[in-house]
């Protein structure tokens, strides 16, 4: 790979010494013409056998996604963990289910999806059980989390399953960590050209009536395995800067740099808010935390490991990321679901309620189940969404949908 | 607009094409590179084109002067100015922030109040390169080495010249200026050769210095309380591989496209990791800014002539011009002070023992190797930490949360190849490079094609080459 330092003889010949137009040119074209063929393909070789290319974390069970930046596999089948035609952390749906069946989606991170754990350790199975008892049929569990997950992912997961699974009830987890946020990057935003939606970066220099030209030629390329993946790399990651992704909300006033993600964060917030509505669908935003934030001695760590990229002060109140977090909810039209004391409690027992991937355990995920069952009970939400979808059974079950198809 | 970019392969096309219909007329490609070269520099903020145009008019009639005056006194006054008008824009631009920060530091323990307060400068990319290309030319034509350039198209161009502008390599006046009075000679094996020194500068880039920065060196430089010291150790050289990498990466990129144009730029980087003296490591790496600060500081100080402390003041005094010359840190003076203090050892060892090297017997070579590298893992902790806490803190602060299999499993091909590499013999990468210059243009251009098809299924954004901060 190292270059001679000498130029060699061949190349300080004098054929050609004085070249035509027409020799330069032609010469032009052939190493544009060749260089398409390579990248072509190498194009077709990765599209052969390049597999599902995995994004971060546990990455077989993942795969690239252009506009979510990553989701899990379809019918991903590994040890202990799979996940349905949907990529679902949950058994597929049958094509004979019960068209009122009550069916409850929940989207978030790594916790949600159960790092580390096998499918009937997870909270999904356990609240499914729990409310099993309470309605006739009973009711369906899906896992919708993608380990990495921020907020935004998270909601723009949960909008196309409410296209794909058309639920009753949609849960959203939040963490007030990085992942709450965005970046305000133009990769990171989306802009409406026409029918689609376009990566900002691509059309934000044009002008307005030109803007079809970069949609054309985006859209035309993301049929190239290459680029698609290089979008689905970009979307997410780039811009993402260490001191922005360190940065946790809090009660005070927002420093500057994390502004403009809370405004993004919050109006695509709006933007499910609003679609849940428009569809009939209840949406519930949870607000926990991590467990490395989760009891005084972890959360101090974090405070004092994150000081130098943008966290709180080492005086903040534990409980301060909850409040904004909620606060921030509550703007964007949401209803939260406050999970503090059921974390706190969780992370009181830490060797036992959390893995060595500081996620939770079997036992954690016991102890989420039961929380949330607690809450759908005490707002009456099964017997709501029961008769709801009794006087409004589902026409047909959206058993082979396919999820990269469901747009909002 | 990167190297690596597609917008830069369009523009490189584009201008090749202007280029070769045009170049029969003399000032009429000439304008086309100058006005391509503006253009491109451009890209990168319009407003620092007002400071290279302001260097370019003030060294272009600065040379006349010189070179028409005959009374001593007015060439010499002009050759101040030149110095000083350079040497003060690249002072307030680069260093006057620093300044400030370092004043207000010594006021506040003093008890008083600082006079002057930061402005915000920002670094205006390429100015340190293109500084010593302008102040080069007056020395040149001051010590009357050369010719002063014919016109101020062939000045501008010069200076501003797109390849190498941004991050060199440094080229010389006397160097360049001549290669515009011939007629650019284009043939197969010639564009071969450059084609082939852009693949592979794309490929040092992508392939190598941004996986092993991106996905081992930032990691842990952002979060190093979670990783173990031995990853921290791999990382360290990791750094090593990823600077090497991306600056040749750059340089060959730069002669690459020069080359297109029938411009022959000189070779920034002989590998460098190869060596056990740090004396011959300087002469490897970034070769045209040893070769500037050798002809322009050292040998005019006295170089190797005079005392042997006065030699080693010398010595130190170059090697801590080039820390400072990267940027304005104390990190860069701690830097240039180590690679002069070494420079200085060695220097002093071979005295003590006649003239005989250090790296006389294979297994002292091999220990002084090592050592070298221990010496470069570690000193280039300067260049990558932000400030003293950060570099502290890379080297103290260790942890047990995570380990190797948090990272992607191309990272330790890429650290190690990338090291690896340098032990391979000249005569295979001679014989790679003859095959792609020998091999029908359509099939090369294929090959570079697979190349840059490869290195886009790891490209993750456009990781600014790191010497664009210089």
């Amino acid at each position: 790979m190292v270059p001679p330092t000498d130029v060699p003889d061949l190349v300080r010949s004098n054929e050609g010494e004085n070249p035509t137009r027409a020799f330069a040119l032609g010469l032009l074209v052939r190493v544009v013409v060749g260089v398409l063929v390579g990248v072509a393909v190498v194009d077709v070789l990765v599209g052969a056998f390049g597999g599902e290319s995995g994004a971060r974390g546990n990455a077989s069970v993942m795969t690239l996604d252009p506009e979510l930046g990553w989701t899990n596999v379809p019918n991903y089948a590994g040890d202990g963990e799979t996940t349905n035609a949907l990529g679902l952390r949950s058994p597929g749906i049958p094509a004979d289910a019960p068209a009122d069946e009550v069916r409850v989606v929940v989207c978030g991170a790594s916790n949600t999806y159960g790092l580390a754990e096998r499918d009937e350790d997870t909270w999904a199975p356990k609240l499914e059980a729990l409310l099993a008892e309470r309605a006739e049929p009973a009711p369906r569990v899906l896992n919708g989390g993608v380990q990495g997950y921020s907020l935004i992912q998270a909601c723009r997961r949960a909008g196309r399953l409410i296209d794909a699974v058309e639920p009753d009830l949609v849960v959203v987890v939040l963490f007030p960590s990085r992942q709450a946020l965005v970046d305000t990057s133009p990769a990171l935003t989306w802009t409406r050209v026409g029918e689609h939606l376009v990566p900002t970066e691509l059309v934000s220099a044009w002008p307005e009536a030109l803007r079809g030209v970069p949609a054309a030629i985006h859209r035309t390329l993301m049929r190239s395995n290459l680029y698609s993946r290089y979008r689905a790399k970009t979307q997410f990651s780039a811009g993402v800067g260490p001191k922005l992704s360190e940065y946790i909300l809090t009660g005070s006033e927002p420093p500057e740099p994390i502004r403009g993600p809370l405004e993004e964060t919050r109006a695509e917030l709006r933007e499910l808010v609003d679609y849940a509505a428009e569809q009939g669908v209840e949406l519930r935003f949870v607000v926990t935390v991590e467990t490395r934030g989760a009891n005084e001695e972890q959360w101090r760590t974090w405070l004092t490991n994150g000081a130098k990229n943008g966290s709180p002060p080492l005086d903040t109140p534990m409980d301060a990321p909850f409040d904004a977090l909620a606060a921030l909810i509550e703007s964007a039209g949401g209803t939260p679901w406050d999970l503090r004391e059921t974390l706190y409690a969780m992370c009181a027992d830490w060797e036992r309620n959390v893995n060595g991937r500081l996620h939770w355990s079997p036992t954690g995920h016991t102890m989420v189940a039961e929380d949330w069952a607690r809450r759908i009970a005490d707002e009456g939400l099964l017997e709501t969404l029961s008769t709801r979808r009794a006087a409004n059974p589902r026409e047909a079950a959206p058993l082979d949908a396919a999820e990269g198809d469901a747009g909002r | 607009m990167n190297f690596h970019s597609i917008s830069f392969g369009v523009f490189l096309a584009l201008v090749f094409a202007l280029f070769w219909l045009t170049y029969r007329k003399r000032n009429l490609r000439t304008a086309i590179l100058a006005v391509a070269s503006y253009t491109f520099y451009g890209a990168f903020n319009p407003l620092f084109l007002g400071l290279i145009g302001f260097s370019t008019l003030l060294d272009y009639w600065c040379g006349g002067v010189i070179h028409r005056a005959t009374d001593e006194r007015v060439r010499k006054r002009t050759l101040l100015l030149s110095l000083f008008a350079n040497l003060g824009l690249l002072g307030f631009f680069k260093y006057y922030d620093w300044g400030i920060e370092n004043l207000t530091w010594v006021c506040t323990q003093l008890g008083v109040s600082p006079p002057l307060e930061t402005l915000g400068i920002v670094v205006p990319v390429g100015i340190s390169f293109y500084t010593f290309q302008t102040l080069s030319y007056t020395i040149d034509v001051y010590r009357r080495r050369m010719e002063p350039a014919r016109n101020i198209l062939d000045f501008a161009l010069f200076v501003a010249f797109f390849p190498q502008l941004v991050a060199g390599p440094i080229v010389r006046a006397i160097d360049f200026l001549p290669q515009l009075e011939r007629p650019p000679r284009l043939t197969r094996a010639r564009l071969h050769d450059g084609a082939y020194r852009i693949t592979l500068g794309i490929a040092k880039k992508v392939l190598v210095a941004d996986v092993v920065g991106n996905y081992l060196v930032d990691p842990i430089y952002q979060a190093p309380e979670q990783f173990p010291p031995w990853l921290h150790v791999l990382m360290l050289y990791g750094f090593m591989v990823q600077i090497y990498y991306d600056f040749s990466g750059y340089s060959d990129i730069a002669i690459g496209s020069a080359r297109l144009f029938g411009f022959d730029l000189p070779e920034n980087f002989d590998l460098p990791y190869r060596t056990w003296s740090i004396r011959d490591f300087w002469r490897r790496w970034h070769i045209t800014l040893g070769a500037w600060v050798r002809d322009y500081v050292y040998f005019p100080l006295g170089g190797s002539r005079g005392s042997e402390l006065r030699v080693s003041f010398n010595l130190m005094l170059t090697m801590l011009i080039i820390g400072l010359w990267h940027g304005a840190n104390w990190l860069w003076v701690i830097f240039g002070l180590m690679q002069g203090v070494a420079t200085v050892i060695e220097r002093t060892y071979e005295l003590r023992s006649g003239g005989k090297p250090a790296g006389s017997s294979r297994v002292r070579v091999a220990l002084l190797w090592l050592l070298l590298m221990q010496f470069h893992a570690l000193t280039y902790v300067c260049i990558r930490a932000q400030d003293m806490g950060e570099a502290k803190e890379i080297l103290t602060v260790f942890g047990d949360e995570r380990g190797w299999q948090d990272f992607p499993w191309y990272v330790w091909p890429a650290l190690f190849g990338g090291i690896g590499i340098h032990f391979v013999p000249k005569a295979f990468y001679r014989w790679v490079h003859g095959v792609f210059v020998g091999m029908p243009t359509v099939l090369a251009g294929v090959s570079a094609g697979a190349v840059i098809g490869v290195a886009a299924l790891l490209l993750l954004g456009e990781t600014p080459f790191i010497y664009f901060q210089f």
